[in-house]
């Protein structure tokens, strides 16, 4: 028994190779550069988005009631994105280049 | 890709005007600067030069295939304090383990699986047969266990996905290789005494950790997490003592094909008291689906053989049958199905553009009844137990996936040990019926 433990304390302090455990990771990312700032918002239209966490919305009605008590010549419109914050939407992003020259996005709640 | 981001308070669901009105005059909690005029500054400020040719980050170095040699106590500290576990010991992956493992498939050890992520937009891991068979010896799987190992591998499925909230997986086995593994698909075949739900269950979630880069409070932020993500409720479909066809026939595969199925949710009710003593089962059902959201209209029953006789016996002559009746006869108030968060989150987009039945759902009064389980082909039921009581789960589980595990054999036959690992329980499994020795 007693030469039974020692092998085992041997074993146990032997060196062992293992392999590495961790997948390849897999690069898909494209990164694309932001768009131009605005000189100011003063004048302008800023699209204020919920993507669709629950409180986006509140949060962002908020947020316009600021615009309008501290930069009132700003015009901001409020919208929901279509469909839930998975999707995509196409026309509405294109929307919102047509329509606005600023967006901020409400994400999360 | 580069973004400019603010930070409120959270959360902001469910505060009051005043309050979200105070966070916005606020300050960012991240940046300790004034909320407000730091949005208006990421609208106006000018673009670093990093904003405006953004270069891709190198990517991750390239790992070695094999680690460091230590000591076995340094390895396992190494493995738990680097993330690669469950938080319990593991069996240390060594080329003569791997090895042994790779035998229970034919497959090359360097032929890529799948991809896998946690966070499903985010960056996704690619793996090799070899790296499967390196979680499955960590879960302490044997080489029979192999294909049941690859094919949910082959699934790309995470067993629990990055969401704040709190994902629980469930895989279920259906076909020959249940007997073939002696996998427990009856008496007490969701607790912890058998050998090969036990590690193929767990096998899962160190995929789901290693290959599906897992971190928690980076790719994971699950705000409870879930227990059930130790196990995945792994088991088997007992098809023998089922009146019904298994499911996986249900999915189109043929009786005789071995075959996983994954399944994803978050929430079990167990049934508790026996079926159709006071009430029927059917109706026990509709009340415990009360309590789910219902979202996308579906739920997973796992039921006892006995209460699938029940059923039978009151003329629900397949589980479809009893999913249409539940489809028809879940009924909650319209204001408990909109007050949902995640049914305001998901299908009050659907109501706003229209989609029916949302859209009329919508414009009901609060207090009258629809019935959201609309789908009938959503709800599911997997036949699994000793038949010692007539009892049952039902869960929020929907089905998201079924994989061959055949492909995935070696062509010689499954590799067994000279002397295959059984738990010692007073259940017999070899024909993949474990149950109560008549």
């Amino acid at each position: 028994m007693a030469q039974t433990i020692a092998s085992q304390g041997t074993l146990h302090r032997a060196l062992q190779t293992v392999l590495d455990p961790l997948g390849t990771p897999v690069e898909t990312k494209k990164y694309l550069s932001m768009a131009p700032r605005l000189d100011s918002l003063e004048g302008k239209t800023v699209y204020l988005v919920d993507v669709g966490f629950a409180g986006g919305y509140e949060f962002l009605e908020a947020l316009r009631d600021w615009f309008s008590r501290h930069m009132p010549s700003t015009r901001t419109v409020l919208k929901r994105k279509p469909g839930n914050m998975f999707m995509d939407a196409p026309d509405f992003w294109a929307e919102i280049k047509d329509q606005s020259r600023a967006v901020i996005f409400g994400v999360g709640g | 890709m580069p973004l400019r981001f603010s930070f409120t308070p959270y959360p902001v669901v469910g505060m009051p005007t005043a309050r979200l009105r105070e966070y916005v005059d606020g300050n960012d909690p991240v940046s300790g600067s004034a909320l407000a005029a730091e949005i208006i500054a990421a609208l106006t400020k000018p673009l670093t030069s990093d904003e405006k040719k953004p270069v891709l980050r190198p990517g991750a170095p390239s790992r070695p295939r094999v680690l460091e040699p230590d000591i076995e106590e340094n390895l396992q500290r190494l493995f738990i304090e680097n993330g690669w576990s469950d938080g319990l010991p593991i069996v240390l992956p060594t080329e003569e383990r791997v090895a042994e493992m790779l035998e229970g498939t034919s497959h090359a050890p360097d032929e890529v699986v799948g991809q896998m992520a946690v966070a499903h937009r985010g960056e996704f891991t690619s793996y090799t047969v070899e790296k499967v068979a390196i979680n499955a010896v960590m879960a302490g799987a044997r080489p029979e266990h192999f294909p049941v190992i690859l094919a949910i591998a082959a699934t790309g499925q995470p067993a629990f996905p990055s969401s704040t909230t709190s994902f629980a997986g469930m895989v279920i086995v259906n076909g020959p290789i249940r007997g073939e593994i002696a996998m427990n698909a009856g008496l007490g075949a969701l607790s912890p005494f058998n050998f090969a739900n036990s590690v193929i269950g767990r096998a899962w979630t160190l995929m789901s950790i290693n290959l599906g880069n897992a971190r928690l409070g980076d790719t994971l932020l699950a705000s409870t997490g879930h227990n059930l993500n130790y196990n995945n409720m792994c088991c088997a479909e007992n098809e023998e003592a089922s009146v019904w066809e298994p499911f996986h026939i249900q999915k189109g595969f043929q009786r005789d094909e071995s075959v996983v199925s994954v399944f994803r949710g978050w929430s079990v009710i167990n049934s508790m008291g026996a079926a159709n003593s006071v009430r029927p089962a059917t109706e026990e059902t509709a009340i415990m689906l009360k309590a789910f959201p219902a979202l996308h209209s579906v739920a997973l029953l796992v039921m006892d053989p006995l209460v699938a006789k029940g059923l039978k016996e009151q003329g629900f002559q397949t589980k479809q049958d009893v999913a249409r009746w539940l489809s028809q006869n879940v009924k909650i108030p319209a204001g408990q199905y909109w007050g949902a968060d995640v049914i305001y989150a998901f299908n009050r987009p659907l109501a706003h553009a229209g989609v029916e039945p949302y859209a009329t759902w919508a414009r009901l009064p609060k207090d009258e009844l629809i019935a959201p389980f609309n789908d009938p082909d959503g709800i599911n039921i997997v036949v699994v137990g000793g038949e010692s009581n007539p009892l049952w789960l039902t869960t929020d589980f929907r089905h998201v996936q079924s994989a061959s595990v055949d492909k995935w054999r070696p062509k010689g036959g499954l590799k067994r040990d000279a002397r295959p690992i059984r738990m010692p329980v007073g259940v017999a499994c070899s024909d993949g019926l474990c149950g109560i020795p008549s």
